[in-house]
Formats: structure tokens, C-alpha cells, sequence
């Protein structure tokens, strides 16, 4: 099975994370919120498939290239 | 073979002998190489090289040259090889009735190896096509270096890489990656203007995964290291990404469409029955009133667009930013514009040089530039600095201050910082700047403007939530807004959204004849050229 990682493209803090583990997911499902640079940044999963790992939780702060969570496809 | 006769002084052939040994080495090189490979391949589905020049040229006729071109090489067996146009096929013909040069790689031709006469054919029909002034375009499907002709091989690739340098600028040229193209020779496709890959068949790269395997001891395979995703996603080097090759040469007579023959010409301006004038109701509704809520841009794009179309550029690659070409009044623009559902829309490094080398192919071949503005700023933080944001970010400064094209700057909503430069203002080269009433144009946001000004204040304030919040408040009220710019001159209008459209035809008519001496800085001294970091 190969992986994709959905990465914080900036540094931020997590607002919402819209997905646990085990979830199926479809391409440009929401996975998670983030505020950043004054902005609410959403991240969309880059694959169909389901969520491995979800190595964040609201309220923490991620640097850029972090990963969010992990999609198995 | 004819029989010879003789006479006196020699031996000679009968006209009638003569013609039809042409057409039996006609027929011949017709024919293309391995009959297997080609079987194999017609089972896969896949076109040959033959047919892929059919398919994009107008009736599917085109003028060949170079078919008896053979190598010369007699090492390791190759004095009895037959490879029929030594692998690739140099043609000219017409597309949408323009003139065209390329070449198409013959795969079953010795795998469509790229060895000293191959190499020369390539590099011929690009120096023909930019001393004619027509675009080129490549068919990359080749299996790489003809090893067996060693130096010879090695050689011919430096012709094709300074041949086709020195068209850059002269001619457009568009590489399309319909087989693989690995190796040194994929420099050839990375070094012309456009890539446009095919999904499943077309596969680019330094080092294919046998060499990677044995040199470094990676396991990866073709698809992952060489496909669609290293490059359109990963790689930003596959600017447009095809479903197969039928959709990658269709792709190309699209993108060609936009672009003039030559950096002599403009843009091929079509008639359309889209209204310059039209009015857009809808984008008045479009921003959300938070301004830290996104929106998509790509809809402000398609409305203003004739016919809401936009033929998009490194659409998967730097995504915060959005390049690509749209036309108005049926002139081909270049459009730049900010994504804030793409990391705020913030101009990181891959955003800087994805919209730097597009602005500058603009500039080269005459195609106004448009922006569309909602940028927080270039990307900061350890990371980023490290990476050399300030010597990507440079790029497009450069970019913009050397472009001599109409440029057109529409301020959406933030402007601020380095990212105001960044994304086209007046004092870097914009000949005219509109903003909608939502803009916010300024050096920084409120609360750092605020935080930085009244630091003491808010230290030494016995509520300093209370002052803080206030003096971003009087920040704000001052001066994020589109009127202190318009009050100075830098923003020429402030324009309701749905005349966005209107604004920008006027503009463009307005600018129809704007001419810069290029090649000169403002004050006539010669230079090569500025020194862009790179």
C-alpha cells in the first residue's frame, strides 16, 4: 500500500481536525484546519483512501512541512 | 536493386529504376522500425511516432525532413543496424494554420536511442524553427543514450542543449513527454518553455530507477520516481498534465493558440462574443466579510475570462499561487494571481519561481500580464529564510521590473509587504493598478503594525488587551483600505467588482502600443542582461 502525507504548508495552529483514524477518505476531503498568516488554511486529502495516522490535535501548533495526518491508498 | 548498365565511361541506372528505389527506401523508413514493438504498442493503445505528428498537424500533413539520415557508427554491430530516420522524425506543418516545426521520437526505431545523428536532427529542425520564427515542439519517447557511440552521442547532446538556449526567447517551445525521457536527455523538455506530460506512458528524469537501484540503493519504482506526480506535484517541472497522448497533443495546439510564432509577433488576438463590458454581478457577493476567511480566486478568474475559460499552468504544483492564460476581448493574457485557499495565498519559494519564470515568458513573447491580488505577504520563519525565500521571492521583483508588457494589477483584497511588489504595484512596473473596496493595501496587518508601534504603550498599559485591541483598531481604520494608495496615486481606481472585466479591456485597448526598448535599462546603457538570482 503506498502512503501520502497531508503536511502543514505553513506554520499555524491546528483549529479543527476533521478526521480520525481508520476514516475512508475521498481526493479533497477536508482533514484539518489551520490558522495561519491571519488565515483559516483547510487541508484537503491529496488521495482517496484511509487515514493511517493523525499525528495532531486542535489547539497545538505545527511548523511548515509537519505532517497532519497519514492516507494508506 | 535495379541492375546496373554499363557504358564507357561507368555504370548507370534506368530513370525508371532510379524512382522506384526511392520509393522502396521510402517505403522502408515509413514503415518504422521493430514490427514487434510496434504491435506491441498499437495492442497498448499507444500511437507511434508517425501518427502522433498526424494527430497534430492540420488534415495530418506535414512536410518531413531527414529521413535518410543515418549514423555512422560501425562498433558493436552497429555498421549492419537499420534504424529507420535514425529514431526520429523531424517535420514541419501546419497547426490551426500556423507553422510548426517539431520532431517525434520513434521508439521502435533502436528504442528511439538518442545517439550523434538523432541528436543532430533534433537540434537541426530547432535552429530551422527559430531562424524561421515558427514554434517547436518535441515528442520525447526515447530509451536514451546510444551508448554504443560513446563520445559521438555525448557530443550531440550539447548541440541540443545550446541550440535550443539560444532559441529561447525567439520561439516558443513546448516538449511533450509521451515516452520515457531519462537521463541527462531530459534536460532537453526541462529547458524549453512548456513540459506537458501524458499519464501512464510519459516518464522524465536524471536517473531512471535501474540506475538509482545500483548507484545509491533506492527501490522506487518508475511510476513513483519518474510519472505525472514527481513533476506536475512534486518536482514543479510538468506544467500541464495530460490523460494520454491524444489529450497531450491537444493540449498543446491549445496552449499554442495563446502564443505567438515568434517574439517578433503578438499573441494571436481571436474574435469572441463574450462583451468586453460585461458586467459580473456575482463577484460583488464573492468575498466572504471576514478577512480571514478564503476564497476560492479561481472563480474570480473564470468570471472575468471571455467565455470563463483559463488554461492553467503548473496547476498542481505551488498551488497558493495560480498561473496561467485567459484571453480578454479575445486577446491572450497572462494571468498571476494569488490562492487564499492555498496556504493563505502566501508567496513562498516554489510560488516565486513558479510565477517568476511565467511572468518572464510572458514578457519575452509579448502577452500582457494581469494580477489578481490577495497575498498576506512572502512566507517568514526559520524554514523559510533558510531556504532562501528573500533570494526566490527576489525572482519575481526582477521579473516584474524587467517586463515591458502591458501590466495590469487588480488589488481583491490584501496587499501587503514585500508580497505588494511581489504581485505587481505601480512603483515596480504596473501601468495600472484598480482595487476592489475590499482591498487592504498597506506595509503589514494591524496587529503587527499596532504590536510593534505601541509596544511600550500596551507593556505599560494596566489593561493591555484593552489598548491593544484598540490601537489595531485605529491602524485598521487608518490604513487598511485601497484609499491612502488611491489618495497617492499608487492605485489608479478603486472599482466595484463586477466592472472588473471592464476595467481590464480598457486597460489592455489603452495599452495595445506600449513599447519598451528591450535589452536596454531606463537610461540607454547597453547590458546583456540583469542578473536575477537564481
Amino acid at each position: 500500500m503506498a502512503q501520502e502525507t497531508v503536511m502543514a504548508p505553513l506554520a499555524g495552529k491546528v483549529v479543527k481536525v476533521h478526521v480520525k483514524t481508520g476514516d475512508v477518505v475521498k481526493e479533497d476531503d477536508e482533514v484539518c484546519t489551520i490558522e495561519s498568516m491571519k488565515m483559516e488554511n483547510t487541508l484537503y486529502a491529496p488521495v482517496s483512501g484511509t487515514v493511517a495516522e493523525v499525528k495532531v490535535t486542535a489547539g497545538q501548533f505545527v511548523q511548515a512541512g509537519d505532517v497532519i495526518a497519514v492516507i494508506e491508498y | 536493386m535495379a541492375e546496373w548498365l554499363e557504358y564507357p565511361g561507368g555504370v548507370y541506372k534506368k530513370k525508371e529504376d532510379l524512382y522506384r528505389e526511392l520509393e522502396e527506401r521510402r517505403q522502408k523508413i515509413l514503415q518504422m522500425g521493430d514490427p514487434q514493438v510496434l504491435e506491441r504498442r498499437r495492442k497498448a493503445g499507444q500511437l507511434n511516432a508517425r501518427e502522433r505528428l498526424e494527430l497534430l498537424f492540420d488534415n495530418g500533413e506535414y512536410l518531413e525532413i531527414g529521413m535518410h539520415v543515418k549514423h555512422r557508427t560501425t562498433h558493436f554491430g552497429m555498421d549492419k543496424a537499420q534504424i529507420p530516420a535514425e529514431g526520429v522524425i523531424t517535420a514541419f506543418g501546419r497547426v490551426n494554420g500556423r507553422w510548426v516545426a517539431a520532431f517525434s521520437e520513434d521508439f521502435s526505431s533502436m528504442a528511439g536511442t538518442f545517439g550523434e545523428y538523432h541528436g543532430k536532427k533534433e537540434a537541426y529542425a530547432i535552429q530551422f524553427a527559430m531562424e524561421k520564427g515558427i514554434p517547436f515542439i518535441g515528442m520525447n519517447d526515447s530509451g536514451g543514450a546510444r551508448l554504443q557511440e560513446g563520445m559521438d552521442t555525448l557530443e550531440a547532446y550539447g548541440w541540443l542543449f545550446r541550440t535550443q538556449t539560444q532559441a529561447s526567447g525567439v520561439i516558443p517551445q513546448i516538449a511533450l513527454l509521451l515516452g520515457p525521457c531519462l537521463g541527462g536527455q531530459a534536460y532537453h523538455p526541462v529547458m524549453q518553455d512548456f513540459v506537458i506530460q501524458a499519464k501512464n506512458v510519459g516518464f522524465m528524469g536524471i536517473a531512471g530507477p535501474a540506475f538509482v537501484k545500483t548507484q545509491i540503493g533506492e527501490d522506487i519504482t518508475l511510476e513513483e520516481l519518474s510519472g505525472w506526480r514527481a513533476h506536475a506535484v512534486k518536482s514543479g517541472q510538468t506544467h500541464v498534465v495530460a490523460e494520454d497522448e491524444k489529450d497531450a497533443i491537444a493540449k498543446a495546439k491549445e496552449l499554442l493558440a495563446f502564443l505567438p510564432s515568434n517574439n517578433r509577433e503578438k499573441p494571436p488576438r481571436i474574435k469572441t462574443e463574450d462583451p468586453p463590458n460585461r458586467t459580473i454581478p456575482e463577484l460583488d457577493d464573492l468575498l466572504p466579510d471576514e478577512p480571514f476567511k478564503p476564497f476560492d480566486m479561481k472563480k474570480v478568474i473564470t468570471a472575468i475570462a471571455d467565455d470563463g475559460r483559463f488554461f492553467e499552468i503548473l496547476g498542481h504544483f505551488a498551488k497558493n499561487l495560480i498561473t496561467g492564460f485567459a484571453r480578454f476581448n479575445g486577446r491572450p493574457v497572462g494571468i498571476v494571481a494569488n490562492q487564499p485557499i492555498e496556504a493563505a495565498g502566501v508567496l513562498d519559494m516554489n510560488a516565486a519561481d513558479k510565477g517568476a519564470r511565467f511572468i518572464r515568458f510572458c514578457d519575452l513573447f509579448n502577452i500582457p500580464l494581469v494580477t489578481l491580488v490577495d497575498c498576506p505577504g512572502y512566507i517568514i520563519g526559520s524554514r523559510a529564510d533558510w531556504a532562501g525565500i528573500l533570494r526566490h521571492g527576489a525572482k519575481l521583483l526582477y521579473a516584474w521590473s524587467d517586463a515591458t508588457v502591458p501590466l495590469i494589477s487588480i488589488i481583491v483584497r490584501k496587499s501587503y509587504a514585500g508580497a505588494h511588489y511581489g504581485m505587481l504595484d505601480k512603483s515596480i512596473g504596473a501601468d495600472f493598478v484598480f482595487a476592489w473596496p475590499t482591498a487592504r493595501i498597506t506595509i503589514v496587518g494591524a496587529d503587527t503594525a499596532a504590536s510593534v508601534i505601541f509596544a511600550r504603550e500596551i507593556r505599560e498599559s494596566p489593561n493591555p488587551e484593552e489598548t491593544s485591541r484598540k490601537r489595531i483598531r485605529e491602524y485598521s481604520e487608518i490604513y487598511e483600505n485601497p484609499y491612502i494608495s488611491a489618495e497617492r496615486g499608487y492605485t489608479d481606481d478603486i472599482i466595484m467588482p463586477h466592472d472588473t472585466r471592464k476595467y481590464i479591456n480598457r486597460a489592455l485597448d489603452l495599452l495595445e502600443n506600449k513599447f519598451v526598448t528591450p535589452g536596454t535599462c531606463p537610461w540607454k546603457v547597453w547590458r546583456k542582461y540583469s542578473n536575477i538570482n537564481l
